[in-house]
């Protein structure tokens, strides 16, 4: 399990704030990652990442507008 | 392992640890510099789980309350713990990691018994002061956080009883009132030590396993009673939709929409369908859209649900990132905390309304009607600077009228008094009175908003940020709209009272930023009203006829909106 709580190896700073993409809560650690056309998602829940999944697949119910 | 605990044991020592964070409360009250402190009670104090869960809360400002696990757990992802040390005292206002916006000022601490970490004692306050472009934090046509104040990560601001002087001084070089400050820094470490001697001298009573036990009962306790509320509504998918006026940026009306899907003994709150973030300061993030939810469904359910992490488990929230209710890095986001908050709050009723009409309100004022202000002030030859806010009507009831000039739902935060207000501030108060016909008629008539007229003694520089000034609070169920908000200004010397955006050329009346008043100008702030709840004319005809006599309603609206003649007899 890695920590990907956006900071550098050094800690000075937040290279990037990671949110979960279905409920776009801050992200600290990979437990539910996934992938989407080359690009990693980090999701907070196992539940947030079966809803993203399921909606994307919903075309009239996208979690982003 | 814990013990199991009776009903009996678990809520004595419930209630003792909120009284506790009460006492906490009292302790910030009577030692802070600033008013939005000692007068406004700006603060939540709460008591949490070694993991963050929040367990005890007292009442005090509820915006704070929902987002204390948000919190929490953003420093304990950067500030592990075993890097902490029995003394220590986290501090942290960063509103990308946790925080609700700048001002709200987290302060932490671990509880050591027995060499090891017990709980947590956390304070989420209000400093008046932060930097920024302009005195008092509400930048109201801000487009990027910087302009909103300085960010502090989660850091030690105490480490094993010891002033970490370096971040003091970071902290205090970047305000316009270091003294001020350094008070209300010194109230909230000293709140939190008064909350760890409490909670040794409970532990001395009671063993630490009886303790711990109802820590962690107390959760299941609060999760069990939400669940059963949440059984009793009716299964079903509740939409509600309102807007934002404007961004203080753009003079363009924001969306925010809310789909609530309640199953079973579980509600799903998905904010999905919502505008996207937005160019000026009306943003909110994760921690308010979260703490706006729970603060709505509390209001929507038993109030007697000890508050605390556990009444939260079984409410899943979707805050889309990017969006209004979920502002991404580096936008600004003062007032979300205050404006969507409580409009957040505002589509969740309206949603639940759907569905448990019998519990839920009409909307309310919706905005904090900030003001904030800030400069030397003559008579202490000394800066000040200020937040402000004043009372609006809340929303009609189903079982009554909505209260009257009171803090929107979020704050719960006193108003100051005249006498104070005109002490401490270079500020006259010539008027300062409720609206007539302000709530929104209703079977149940939304609260009053009120008007303030001021008079600067002194040279101030001004920002706002409120909210309501074209759009008004909506009624439920045949009742009618509240009175919007309004601020106008009538510079020395002229008879005619303008708006900000007449007489300063900005591009909404409630959100600016950095103006300056000078000596004798006069300022007006009208605050809005609540809507009405159910049709008016099936208002009881002695409610209306005392309304009149207490002069909250006029005999036109009486007329008009109740079809009721006044009794003059």
């Amino acid at each position: 399990m890695n920590n990907v709580y956006r900071k550098p190896s050094d800690k000075y700073y937040i290279e990037k704030y990671v949110k979960c993409p279905l409920c776009g809560k801050l992200v600290y650690e990979d437990t539910f990652a996934d992938e989407k056309e080359g690009n990693k998602l980090f999701f907070c829940s196992e539940w947030c990442r079966d809803e993203y999944w399921r909606r994307s697949s919903a075309p009239s119910r996208r979690p982003f507008k | 392992m814990a013990n199991k605990i009776d009903m009996v044991t678990l809520n004595v020592v419930n209630n003792q640890l909120i009284s506790i964070c009460r006492e906490m409360g009292y302790v910030l009250m009577r030692t802070s510099y600033s008013s939005i402190f000692n007068e406004g009670l700006d603060f939540t104090c709460a008591l949490a789980t070694p993991e963050g869960e929040m367990i005890a809360v007292a009442e005090f400002c509820p915006a704070q309350i929902g987002a204390m696990p948000v919190t929490i757990e953003a420093c304990l992802a950067e500030i592990p713990h075993d890097t902490l040390r029995p003394g220590d005292v986290i501090v942290h206002n960063d509103p990308y990691r946790g925080g609700c916006h700048i001002p709200e000022h987290t302060v932490l601490k671990p509880v050591y018994y027995g060499g090891e970490l017990f709980a947590f004692f956390i304070i989420i306050g209000h400093i008046a002061e932060v930097g920024g472009t302009a005195p008092g934090a509400f930048i109201g046509d801000a487009t990027e956080i910087f302009q909103e104040g300085i960010r502090i990560p989660p850091v030690k601001l105490v480490s094993e009883g010891e002033d970490v002087l370096d971040v003091w001084k970071i902290m205090l070089a970047n305000v316009r009132t270091p003294r001020f400050n350094f008070g209300d820094l010194r109230a909230l470490v000293a709140s939190l030590n008064h909350g760890e001697k409490s909670l040794h001298r409970l532990l001395g009573r009671y063993d630490k396993r009886t303790i711990a036990a109802v820590m962690h009962e107390i959760l299941d306790y609060s999760e069990g009673w939400m669940r059963k509320e949440i059984e009793n509504m009716p299964d079903g998918v509740y939409e509600f939709t309102d807007y934002i006026e404007n961004d203080g940026v753009v003079p363009e009306p924001y969306k925010l929409h809310v789909t609530i899907t309640i199953k079973g003994a579980s509600m799903l709150v998905d904010f999905t369908g919502t505008d996207k973030q937005a160019l000026g300061p009306i943003n909110a993030n994760y921690a308010v859209t979260v703490s706006g939810t729970y603060n709505a469904i509390l209001h929507d359910t038993d109030p007697d649900i000890p508050k605390n992490s556990g009444c939260f488990r079984p409410i899943k929230i979707i805050a889309p990132p990017g969006t209004i209710v979920n502002v991404d890095y580096p936008g600004p986001e003062v007032g979300g905390n205050t404006e969507t908050h409580p409009r957040i709050c505002a589509v969740v009723h309206g949603a639940l309304s759907q569905c448990i009409p019998d519990k839920t309100p009409a909307c309310d004022g919706c905005t904090a009607i900030n003001l904030a202000f800030g400069g030397i002030h003559p008579d202490y030859n000394e800066a000040f600077s200020c937040y402000h806010i004043e009372g609006c009507g809340w929303g009609g009831r189903p079982w009554g009228d909505g209260l009257t000039m009171l803090c929107i739902p979020n704050g719960n935060c006193r108003n100051s008094p005249v006498e104070v207000f005109d002490t401490r501030y270079p500020w006259l108060t010539l008027e300062y009175k409720l609206l007539p016909d302000s709530g929104g008629p209703g079977k149940y008539r939304g609260g009053l908003g009120s008007e303030r007229v001021v008079a600067a003694t002194a040279p101030i520089t001004i920002s706002a940020l409120g909210s309501n000034y074209e759009t008004k609070p909506w009624g439920l169920f045949g009742g009618q709209g509240g009175s919007n908000a309004a601020l106008h200004i009538k510079t020395k010397g002229s008879r005619k009272w303008k708006t900000i955006q007449e007489e300063f050329g900005t591009v909404c009346n409630g959100k600016f930023s950095g103006l300056r008043v000078e000596k004798g100008d006069m300022i007006r702030i009208r605050t809005p009203g609540g809507g009405g709840y159910g049709n008016p004319q099936a208002r009881e005809r002695a409610l209306i006829q005392k309304d009149l006599e207490a002069g909250f309603v006029t005999s036109k609206s009486a007329r008009e909106d109740y079809a009721y003649e006044e009794d003059l007899t």
